[in-house]
């Protein structure tokens, strides 16, 4: 019924990690420290604001 | 996924579409009336053993793609006071409104508000969402729908009671004894 095949992994160096996070800050129209306060206070400027904080806080902080 | 073993999961995700797209719900190519996206982070849990998830979003979203419905959001130890799983409901609401008004929050729209739902360690998973959508007749699903979300969700319930026995093993040696196991806690066993 369902299978795996469609899924892709893209493996990222530090160097695409970056990339990505510039993308996904373009996306939004905001830096990085714009979206830190918005998340502080639980509103977004917009929704792709919104996402784009989830993955960029993912790639950005620390792990553990 | 990065160097650190963290990883993004998205619809055709990647690193020139960070946000990912959103799926249209529909088996016939006709138009779909809902829409979901969503975003998956994943990281290594304190153990650095076992990989679990730091955040997720999902969002129904209307027959154009881009109105957002409801949003369903998780944030393992979020910036905010606000809940870890919690859901934004979006759209006007007329009562919702006048309760932010008569607070003195009339700057706040009813989908600022974070409504809990079942905490980090019992919240709903993708398959419930995409559960919601066929039982209420949003959607139509395949033949044998049921297993193949039943297959998930069961797997996930386990991931998540395995994760509650080890943050809470004296709760689980306690259950497992009051019906009729054995337990017995080994010196070196992790506290």
């Amino acid at each position: 019924m369902s299978s795996h095949d469609d899924i892709q992994l893209e493996l990222l160096d530090e160097s695409d990690v970056r990339e990505a996070i510039t993308n996904a800050l373009d996306a939004a129209e905001c830096t990085w420290e714009e979206l830190q306060r918005q998340a502080e206070s639980g509103r977004f400027s917009s929704e792709v604001a919104r996402r784009a904080w989830f993955v960029v806080s993912s790639l950005v902080a620390p792990t553990g | 996924m990065d160097p650190r073993n963290r990883a993004v999961i998205g619809y055709k995700i990647g690193k020139n579409n960070p946000l990912g797209e959103t799926i249209p719900f529909t088996i016939s190519g006709s138009q779909a009336p809902i829409h979901l996206d969503f975003l998956h982070t994943l990281d290594l849990d304190h153990s650095g053993e076992f990989l679990t998830t730091s955040r997720s979003t999902y969002t129904l979203r209307a027959e154009d793609a881009e109105t957002p419905i409801v949003t369903y959001d998780f944030v393992r130890e979020p910036p905010n006071p606000y809940p870890e799983a919690h859901i934004h409901l979006h759209g006007q609401s007329d009562a919702l409104q006048r309760m932010l008004d008569s607070c003195g929050l009339a700057e706040r729209k009813p989908a600022d508000l974070h409504i809990p739902v079942g905490g980090r360690r019992f919240r709903p998973c993708l398959e419930d969402i995409i559960e919601f959508c066929i039982l209420e007749e949003l959607v139509t699903p395949r033949e044998g729908w049921q297993d193949a979300l039943e297959r998930g969700r069961h797997e996930y319930h386990e991931q998540q009671l395995r994760a509650a026995v080890r943050r809470f093993p004296a709760q689980a040696a306690e259950v497992l004894t009051n019906t009729g196991w054995q337990v017995t806690r080994l010196p070196d066993s992790p506290s």
